[in-house]
């Protein structure tokens, strides 16, 4: 019965996500127990009582939640298309794409990034891909109405290095 | 008599042409932001936060709640039209809604849905006018146990009622409790769970998580590729307000959407999404046309529209009286609160009455203002969203980085947003709360103080959380609400007839 709960990949990939969270729980716990004082001679409690505490409420917790996937009900798995690569393939392209954009701040400033973003966004990783002009344009006007937008606010976005 | 003069003082507060104008924005971007799919209160405000910094907290507020009311019509005009629920809450708005537009009766859901809206919006502020300041004056005797007891009520709600087993959402909120304590200790000041770093010395910066989690997550989720969309043109719209016997028919709906989601709204973590599919089942036993639930009810829209805007009202009486958010946006409302200074809560309305009354004064005319534009304003927000959708993501994507930025000018703060925004897509999909983790989060240090805090005035005796009236009876609940659900599953699986192998 296991095994074939086993075999169905959200399943899978719940327990997956159930063990690394359990693992988190145990890694504060360990951190709190050799690094800070459970008690205190002033607040009674020492600093590290009220994290321990939440690592084990959170360790039991996830440990249920691994139980109620082995041998409860299909309702605990309570997910939908984590393993879905296809339709996952977008948002990680979006999330590496800032991430690069991000990355590439200091040597083009906040307009010159941005403008990469939005640019390449809107060629990759819309559903309805507008004609280049367009894409071209929505990227100047969206970077330029931000960075105008703060700049009246008196905060000033990242510059290149370089200027 | 005194709630009338406190409120007469609050309008008068907010009659002049900044508020007015900040009141007028946060309504038509929430209506806008509502409309957009895959966008909702929380992610709008999040969005909006670091911009705001720089206003005046009174009108920045206004904004915020304006922006909350607005997503709650806005979600209405793309549930019907498009199918798409612009929130989750107008899930069952798009079920009946555009059956109904189908047939040709678009035009008037839209119109029922802003009225009914209006007519729940205005009775839930009223509520809130008269429960938040009595509930108010009751907390202002609550010591630290009472405080204690009143915020493992708030998880205990958030753990049973949010959506997703209970217990995926206790992990979540470990998780935010868990979060909430890096950082200096409260008490003693001694250095937790920062690793020697610098960075995590005041703890996590509240915007970047709330952003990373809220607005970054919301745009990942929306890239999915969910096939073709069917939608209905403006034309077939037909008339938008409705006849002086489809009003009548749909008052009673309407009445009992505003009880019911002003009641769920109260409750910490219930929401409006609860607040709709109860309003939905209910309707359902009390419509004289049941037969309709499924092929486009009116009943249907009128009552859980009604609730929708109801529980935002109701959802405002905890924020506002105890400090203690029940959803997502509410959370980052106090967020706002904090950022601005100000502590919603018992002394809210003793020390800054004018930013209390003031706010609430402004829920009334976000009401008026909302209506009419609902009414007026349906085809521009159509043809709004349909322009803006092509480059809507890398809009928000760009205010993001640039308003997590501009908080403390730090870059690390947009890492901090970016790696949010991907564990928040990761959870969302393993089926973990996002809520119950930024309530956690939120209220996280609260809890720890008033925890510690009872602990050394009763000299570390534990008793002191049973000793107290209020706190037990709280605490019961509390115990209750955690174990009851789980044993409840039991029953009816006990009672469900076993299938044959």
């Amino acid at each position: 019965m296991q095994s074939e709960k086993l075999k169905d990949p959200k399943v899978r990939g719940s327990l997956v996500g159930a063990a690394v969270l359990a693992l988190l729980a145990l890694f504060v716990g360990g951190v709190v127990l050799s690094t800070l004082k459970l008690r205190h001679p002033t607040t009674v409690l020492g600093p590290g009582f009220y994290p321990l505490l939440l690592s084990v409420l959170m360790f039991i917790a996830c440990l249920y939640v691994i139980y109620s996937l082995l041998f409860g009900d299909r309702e605990a798995v309570n997910m939908k298309s984590v393993l879905d690569r296809a339709a996952l393939k977008k948002p990680m392209a979006l999330f590496l794409l800032s991430v690069v954009c991000v990355a590439a701040m200091p040597l083009l400033g906040f307009m010159g990034a941005m403008f990469v973003f939005c640019f390449i966004q809107m060629t990759y990783l819309e559903k309805e891909k507008q004609p280049l002009i367009w894409r071209l344009v929505y990227s100047a006007a969206i970077v330029g109405g931000v960075y105008w937008l703060f700049r009246a606010l008196m905060i000033y976005l990242p510059a290149p290095f370089w200027l | 008599m005194e709630v009338f003069t406190h409120l007469l003082e609050g309008l008068q507060g907010i009659m002049n042409a900044p508020s007015l104008l900040y009141c007028l924005v946060g309504v038509t971007l929430g209506t806008f932001i509502g409309a957009l799919p895959g966008m909702g209160s929380s992610a709008g405000i999040a969005i909006l936060l670091p911009i705001a910094f720089s206003l005046d907290p009174k009108n920045a507020l206004i904004m915020f709640c304006g922006i909350f009311y607005g997503t709650m019509y806005g979600g209405t005009i793309t549930s019907v039209l498009l199918n798409i629920p612009g929130e989750s809450s107008s899930v069952l708005s798009a079920f009946e809604g555009f059956k109904l537009a189908k047939k040709g009766r678009g035009g008037v859901a839209l119109g029922i849905a802003a009225i009914g809206s209006f007519i729940a919006g205005t009775l839930g502020v009223i509520a809130l006018t008269f429960f938040a300041p009595e509930l108010a004056n009751k907390a202002l005797l609550f010591g630290p146990a009472e405080k204690f007891a009143v915020i493992a009520l708030a998880f205990a709600f958030v753990s049973s009622l949010s959506s997703g087993p209970m217990s995926k959402s206790f992990v979540s909120l470990c998780l935010g409790l868990i979060a909430a304590t890096v950082g200096q200790d409260i008490l003693v000041g001694d250095s937790r769970l920062t690793f020697g770093t610098t960075f995590l010395t005041e703890g996590f910066e509240f915007a970047p998580v709330c952003i990373g989690f809220f607005a970054l997550t919301e745009i990942m989720s929306s890239m999915e590729d969910k096939g073709p969309i069917e939608e209905i043109s403006l034309s077939q719209l037909g008339r938008i307000i409705p006849s002086a016997r489809e009003m009548k028919e749909s008052i009673l709906p309407m009445t009992r959407g505003t009880i019911v989601g002003f009641i769920t709204g109260v409750m910490p973590g219930a929401g409006a999404t609860i607040a709709t599919f109860l309003s939905y089942g209910i309707e359902k036993k009390f419509s004289k046309h049941p037969e309709e639930f499924g092929e486009g009810s009116m009943d249907a829209i009128a009552s859980t529209e009604s609730a929708n805007n109801a529980s935002s009202a109701g959802s405002m009486v905890p924020l506002m009286a105890l400090a203690i958010p029940g959803s997502a946006t509410t959370a980052i409302l106090l967020s706002g609160f904090l950022m601005f200074g100000l502590t919603p809560g018992p002394m809210l309305f003793v020390q800054h009455p004018d930013i209390a009354w003031g706010l609430i004064a402004s829920m009334y005319v976000s009401n008026v203002m909302l209506v009419t534009m609902n009414i007026v304003g349906i085809p521009f927000f159509v043809w709004a969203v349909k322009k803006s959708t092509p480059f809507m993501s890398a809009l928000v994507v760009t205010i993001t980085v640039a308003g997590v930025y501009s908080i403390n000018q730090y870059m690390r703060d947009v890492w901090l947003m970016l790696i949010c925004g991907l564990v928040g897509f990761i959870l969302t999909k393993l089926g973990y709360s996002l809520v119950s983790i930024l309530l956690g989060l939120v209220l996280g240090r609260l809890a720890e103080y008033s925890f510690r805090s009872a602990l050394i005035i009763s000299d570390g005796s534990f008793a002191t959380f049973f000793e107290k009236p209020i706190c037990l009876v709280l605490l019961i609940i509390c115990g209750i609400m955690l174990v009851a659900p789980p044993i409840w599953n039991e029953i009816k699986k006990k009672k469900r007839p076993k299938q044959p192998a």
